[in-house]
């Protein structure tokens, strides 16, 4: 049995707002639909009010602003994939959408929907917190903005309120010094949901990393950086020692912030490797 | 709940319906509109089976409430003939013998369509790639691939013309 609700779709944000206002707890909100349409069918959805923001235009944006990109809640993956904005600036994200689901999947699924959703295995997150990315929360009283990792408190747990909207995502857009990389490992190439996924971001001075960045998905409940392999990375000229180095600290990172497992014995090597792999893409070494 | 008022293009021709807030595109193709070329697969988002066109784009007609596409333009399989004469991606399908069981078809040709909209000239690996998003478990997908090669470069012929 399907769940049954109410809908609205506002066509302004100024709307979306009174409505989150006056329903607060009782909306749940659907942008592109993919998660949500299947909680829907299993009738798993709570919500009185489906409030469908897909009709206000001002959500749908890539744009500069002076040296930051903003992004817009409602791009979908395959628009990230393809924008020539995003394939300069933030090429790390780009290819963590395109990384997304299927074609459909990318063509429907919002960027949005991947960060409040807050699916450990989300594709997009590891890539903005490379990024440093701020969300904007807006409310009919006013709006915050925070760092993405401030954002969650736990698989599928963020800080929104009931009468908050993701407004917009924001970064410093990077130029042609700073190297990237993102790697998924999947039961499959396509259609697959991560069981570990790797953003790397690198800012090389001549042949020496200045600033490294290192996140893994699906791996660690909350997102996170690894910042004892960025230590290590930090200020040394990229070498296979180097980078096997930094891998096995990830590993033991992600190994500290997760727990013991019983499926750890098969992740610590599997991270590790990735890891390398990753770096190995960043640095464009011993590929 | 009480129904919405939906208007919505299929293939050409618009209709007003009625519509409950969970009813997917998919039901309202196959269940009011009777066209049932668009299949019903895994409804979760990974078989492909229920791909139609939306503004050129394949998306999933289970995962799309009806009320979300109140105004839009939706393409199905039934809407690629002119009159008895099939599109070239049908043509191409029938010739290559790239179907088999015949169920996962129609996805797989509206997402050929929605690829050669933008891409008229695929490699196979783009097309291999575009085809990963479609189940099939009778064709080993050898003779889709070659159909949607050929169609492709039969389309771009008669653009030429």
């Amino acid at each position: 049995m399907r769940s049954e609700f109410a809908y609205a779709s506002p066509s302004s944000l100024g709307e979306a707002l009174e409505i989150l206002k006056d329903f607060g707890e009782r909306t749940c909100v659907i942008a592109g639909g993919t998660d949500l349409m299947i909680a829907i069918r299993e009738g798993e959805l709570r919500a009185e009010l489906l409030v469908d923001i897909s009709r206000i235009p001002e959500l749908r944006l890539i744009r500069e602003e002076g040296n930051q990109i903003c992004i817009g809640p409602l791009v979908t993956h395959g628009e990230l994939a393809s924008s020539g904005l995003i394939k300069k600036g933030a090429s790390v994200l780009g290819r963590a959408a395109n990384s997304v689901g299927s074609p459909q999947i990318r063509n429907m699924g919002t960027i949005g929907g991947n960060i409040i959703n807050a699916s450990p295995a989300a594709d997009t997150i590891p890539a903005l917190v490379v990024l440093e990315a701020q969300v904007t929360l807006k409310k009919r009283e006013g709006e915050r903005s925070l760092p993405i990792t401030d954002f969650y408190l736990g698989p599928y747990k963020t800080i929104i309120g009931a009468q908050e909207l993701l407004t917009k995502i924001t970064f410093a857009k990077l130029d042609d010094t700073w190297k990237s990389s993102f790697i998924k490992l999947a039961r499959r190439k396509a259609l697959a949901i991560s069981r570990i996924n790797i953003a790397v971001l690198a800012k090389m001075d001549e042949m020496r990393a200045k600033e490294v960045r290192v996140s893994i998905g699906s791996s660690t409940p909350t997102p996170c950086r690894m910042e004892k392999a960025e230590a290590v990375l930090r200020g040394a000229v990229p070498s296979a020692a180097v980078i096997e180095e930094a891998s096995r600290i990830v590993a033991e990172e992600m190994v500290a912030r997760s727990g013991v497992r019983p499926s750890t014995e098969y992740k610590r090597p599997a991270v590790q490797g990735l890891v390398k792999k990753a770096l190995q893409e960043a640095f464009n070494i011993g590929l | 709940m009480t129904k919405r008022d939906i208007n919505i293009c299929v293939n050409g021709k618009w209709y007003e319906l009625a519509v409950e807030p969970y009813e997917t595109l998919l039901d309202i193709l196959r269940n009011r509109l009777g066209l049932t070329g668009t299949k019903s697969g895994c409804a979760k988002g990974e078989c492909g089976a229920c791909t139609v066109n939306i503004d050129g784009k394949a998306i999933l007609s289970c995962l799309t409430l009806a009320v979300q596409v109140d105004g839009k333009e939706i393409l199905t399989i039934e809407g690629l003939p002119k009159g008895a004469e099939l599109h070239p991606l049908q043509e191409s399908f029938v010739k290559h013998s790239a179907v088999q069981c015949g169920y996962c078809t129609p996805g797989m040709i509206m997402n050929a369509k929605a690829l050669l909209n933008h891409n008229s000239n695929p490699s196979e690996k783009e097309v291999r790639k575009t085809l990963s998003s479609n189940l099939c478990r009778c064709t080993g997908y050898e003779r889709p691939v070659k159909a949607i090669l050929d169609a492709a470069r039969i389309m771009r012929g008669k653009d030429e013309r």
